[in-house]
């Protein structure tokens, strides 16, 4: 016999008696779901195993795991990572590929990440902080909370008319008087909106765009911040890219923590979302540790990372003569090479890395005062341009995203 | 199968073959010891390599007959000149020898060694000073001129035999630093041409001088000779040196975003490739100098492009990857549209920051994809002729407004 059709509700033309037949089958497929349910749950309490198996069978596929292919992932397995070229087994355990490695501890942040083993780490980086021009309260409220965040941020207001200069001139300025890095808030019709990062001297220049910044007192049961180096933690940076957005957060950040301080400051990258947390922790057994939200909570998403500080183009500048480079050195030769012998100098004076300033002193009484302070001239006077144009190492297009599970962190 | 030489900001010497698409072999075919320098420039002409470094050091490289696959050292020498602030921004070889040039304007000529091994001190460079902050340099294709550009110096076209056997210095001519008489012609020693400046715009400001990448359109034998620049402002220039010395063409606004970054000339006619600071890459018709495709799906900065004769495009940018390029055919008229845009074929992730990528000139059979591609085309015109046509006042005809439009495109059994 030919199987019966099954007739559709919506065939019947009579409301009521359609909505019953409606009402009647939803209630039995229910509970079709519930038993078989239930069969199962009987199941896997006689049998763990069984759960396990369920489990490990029905991964739900997101977004985030369904992720398109990015052949600029470093990962540890890289025959996991690539999918297009062939690797042997002897590759599959090896670890992160060494040229990518060595590509990233030759970036410019190896230089602030591994430095000279007599640069105390506990000293955190000179960071500054500042806004776009006109700031309003908005923006002083946000920087505050992130001179809280940042142990060794300085924060210093925009001019105003004539004395409001760009950020690329900042940043060299900032650079030749020793600072790591210049962070810039922009606001936007009273709301923060995006984050400039400039990591110096000639480091790469980052662009996010700002959103969801809860300040801590809006976040309710809040903890207060203390002074001490926080813990960094930074997950799923994935990519190339995301490896040199992270190791920029780095460089903000002291080498050595505080532990005793108890506080740490998260990077969690989702889906290109980078979500900014701090938090306080305290131990309640080995295994399990209970957290307190203290500082603000903020969003950031990467529009574009320049490989140098922010271009100046000076259009205005009189134009110089056709001139011959004669040879022999220039004063900016001078001024850089000297600052460089000077902190040199300076670091070999202290025996160890860790010796106060006020003990550098004292040792120095017997030295010639006169040639300290044209060191000291010297070094302030280390000039740093910034570049005629900028070069971008990455740039946000709305081509990019070829699909939704594209993404470049 | 072409195979590409990429040089990085480690320099590394990586050689990449790139069979078909999803397939590429990148090799690193050498590493300089020591500390790491950035290769800054990269020549590759029948079966040598010449490449220039961030710290001075220039090497010259055989690819012929290796067992390994690994380049042998010819000659290496080192531009005692060069600062810390300038860099290499152009190296070339010739059958005579290898031309290198910096941004401060010091030129060295290096003969090609008979033998291997020889070094600065058995076979003498030629070296001859130009003007300071430049930012592009070419030799002529027949080698007999080269011109340069950069910031406020105005594109010169100079003799080569002139200029290193003029005299030492051509700064005993003109003081160091002293504007030059705006009226007064006075080339240098060897120089054969200069270019003027464009006039002043509609506020009659003098225009800046910015020369960020040129390159030789084409050389006749009568001396006249054919050059683009591509500004810091964005235009693209040609110029004629035998018409004079303002631009025959400027084009405004090619690049969006910064200046124009690098000049490629296409092996087909009139067909040009622009980079600029941004990520874009764009192909010009040099006709009417309009874009006529960007390619899409480019993240970074162009740092080097080579060109294949088999109509492919190699591209290396600052975020590490390198992509591989079709080019299509210009629109037979001028100002038309082009009917197929370029595309991007693949990506292959090179672990560190290219700078520098040649073509090794070698052309395979397998190669052309533009005729594998015109192979489906005939397939596809197969179906069309093995159609049944449809004669006119038959049933399935369409009648009234459409049916005109419909005759040109009608397609049998579309309309039912």
């Amino acid at each position: 016999m030919p199987p019966r059709k099954r007739f559709e509700a919506s065939a019947i033309k009579n409301k009521e008696k359609r909505e019953q037949v409606v009402r009647a089958r939803k209630k039995e497929k229910g509970q079709e779901k519930l038993k078989r349910r239930l069969e199962i749950a009987k199941a896997e309490k006689n049998d763990p195993e069984l759960k396990k198996a369920r489990l490990e069978k029905n991964v739900p596929r997101t977004l985030d795991n369904m992720r398109e292919f990015n052949p600029t992932m470093i990962t540890a397995d890289p025959q996991a990572s690539s999918s297009k070229s062939a690797t042997t087994d002897e590759n599959k355990d090896r670890g992160p590929d060494p040229e990518s490695l060595l590509d990233i501890s030759l970036d410019p942040f190896s230089s602030s990440l591994s430095p000279p083993s007599l640069i105390d780490p506990f000293t955190p980086p000179k960071v500054l902080l500042t806004t776009s021009p006109r700031a309003t309260k908005v923006s002083y409220e946000f920087c505050e909370e992130l001179l809280s965040v940042i142990p060794g941020a300085e924060f210093v207001r925009r001019g105003k008319g004539m004395r409001n200069v760009e950020v690329g001139r900042i940043a060299g300025w900032a650079a030749g008087r020793g600072y790591g890095c210049v962070i810039v808030v922009n606001e936007d019709r009273k709301v923060c909106n995006a984050l400039t990062l400039i990591h110096l001297p000639s480091g790469p220049s980052a662009y996010f765009k700002l959103t969801s910044i809860v300040p801590s007192s809006k976040i309710s049961s809040h903890a207060r911040p203390t002074p001490h180096n926080p813990e960094l933690i930074l997950n799923n940076f994935v990519t190339r890219l995301g490896h040199s957005v992270g190791r920029m957060f780095q460089t903000l950040f002291p080498l050595m923590p505080h532990f005793q301080g108890r506080q740490v400051v998260t990077l969690h990258n989702q889906r290109d979302f980078l979500f900014f947390r701090r938090h306080r922790y305290a131990f309640r057994s080995t295994e399990k540790a209970a957290l307190q939200e203290i500082g603000p909570r903020f969003t950031l998403k990467l529009k574009w990372l320049k490989k140098g500080l922010p271009a100046v183009r000076n259009l205005g500048e009189a134009p110089p003569g056709v001139m011959f480079d004669e040879g022999g050195e220039s004063e900016e030769d001078e001024g850089v090479e000297d600052a460089a012998k000077d902190g040199r100098d300076s670091v070999e004076k202290g025996e160890t890395g860790e010796e106060d300033r006020d003990e550098d002193e004292e040792m120095d009484d017997g030295e010639d005062r006169e040639e300290k302070e044209e060191e000291r001239k010297k070094k302030a006077k280390k000039v740093v341009r910034p570049p005629k144009d900028d070069e971008y190492e990455w740039m946000w297009k709305p081509e990019l995203e070829t699909t939704r599970r594209t993404f470049f962190l | 199968m072409p195979t590409f030489y990429a040089g990085d900001e480690l320099g590394q010497t990586k050689r990449i073959r790139w069979t078909s698409p999803d397939q590429s072999l990148v090799e690193t075919i050498f590493e300089r010891e020591g500390a790491k320098s950035a290769m800054q420039v990269m020549d590759l002409r029948s079966g040598m390599l010449l490449t220039g470094f961030a710290d001075g050091n220039a090497s010259l490289f055989s690819l012929q007959d290796s067992e390994s696959g690994k380049p042998t050292l010819i000659q290496e020498w080192k531009e005692s000149r060069l600062r810390s602030q300038h860099r290499y921004i152009r190296a070339t070889i010739n059958e005579k020898g290898a031309y290198t040039c910096t941004s401060s304007g010091h030129v060295r000529f290096v003969p090609l060694a008979k033998n291997i091994g020889e070094t600065e001190e058995t076979i003498p460079s030629q070296v001859t000073s130009i003007p300071t902050r430049l930012c592009d340099f070419r030799l002529s294709p027949s080698g007999n001129s080269f011109a340069y550009g950069g910031e406020e110096v105005d594109l010169s076209v100079w003799d080569v035999d002139t200029a290193f056997t003029a005299r030492g210095s051509p700064a005993e001519t003109t003081v160091a630093g002293q504007k030059r008489k705006s009226k007064s012609s006075d080339l240098l020693p060897g120089e054969l041409w200069r270019a003027k400046n464009v006039p002043n715009d509609f506020l009659n400001l003098r225009q800046p001088v910015h020369i960020t990448s040129l390159l030789y359109l084409r050389e006749t034998t009568s001396g006249s000779n054919h050059l683009a620049t591509g500004t810091y402002s964005g235009s693209v220039r040609s110029y004629d040196t035998r018409a004079g010395k303002r631009p025959v063409t400027d084009w405004k606004s090619l690049a969006q975003k910064g200046g124009i970054k690098l000049m490629e000339k296409g092996h087909r006619e009139h067909e040009l490739f622009i980079a600029d600071m941004g990520s874009e890459l764009a192909a010009v018709d040099l006709r009417n100098g309009r874009k006529l495709y960007t390619y899409k799906g480019l993240s970074g900065s162009i740092s080097a492009i080579a060109l294949t004769s088999s109509r492919l495009l190699a591209s290396t940018s600052l975020d590490r990857l390198l992509r591989i390029h079709t080019t299509t055919d210009l629109p037979l008229k001028d100002g038309g549209a082009v009917e197929e845009k370029g595309q991007i074929l693949d990506q292959t992730f090179l672990k560190s920051i290219p700078t520098v990528i040649c073509w090794d000139g070698e052309v395979n059979s397998g190669d052309d994809l533009v005729s594998q591609r015109r192979d489906d085309g005939e397939a596809d015109d197969d179906i069309w002729t093995n159609m049944p046509a449809i004669e006119e006042g038959s049933d399935l005809e369409t009648t009234g407004k459409h049916s005109k439009r419909r005759k040109a495109s009608h397609v049998p059994g579309s309309d039912q």
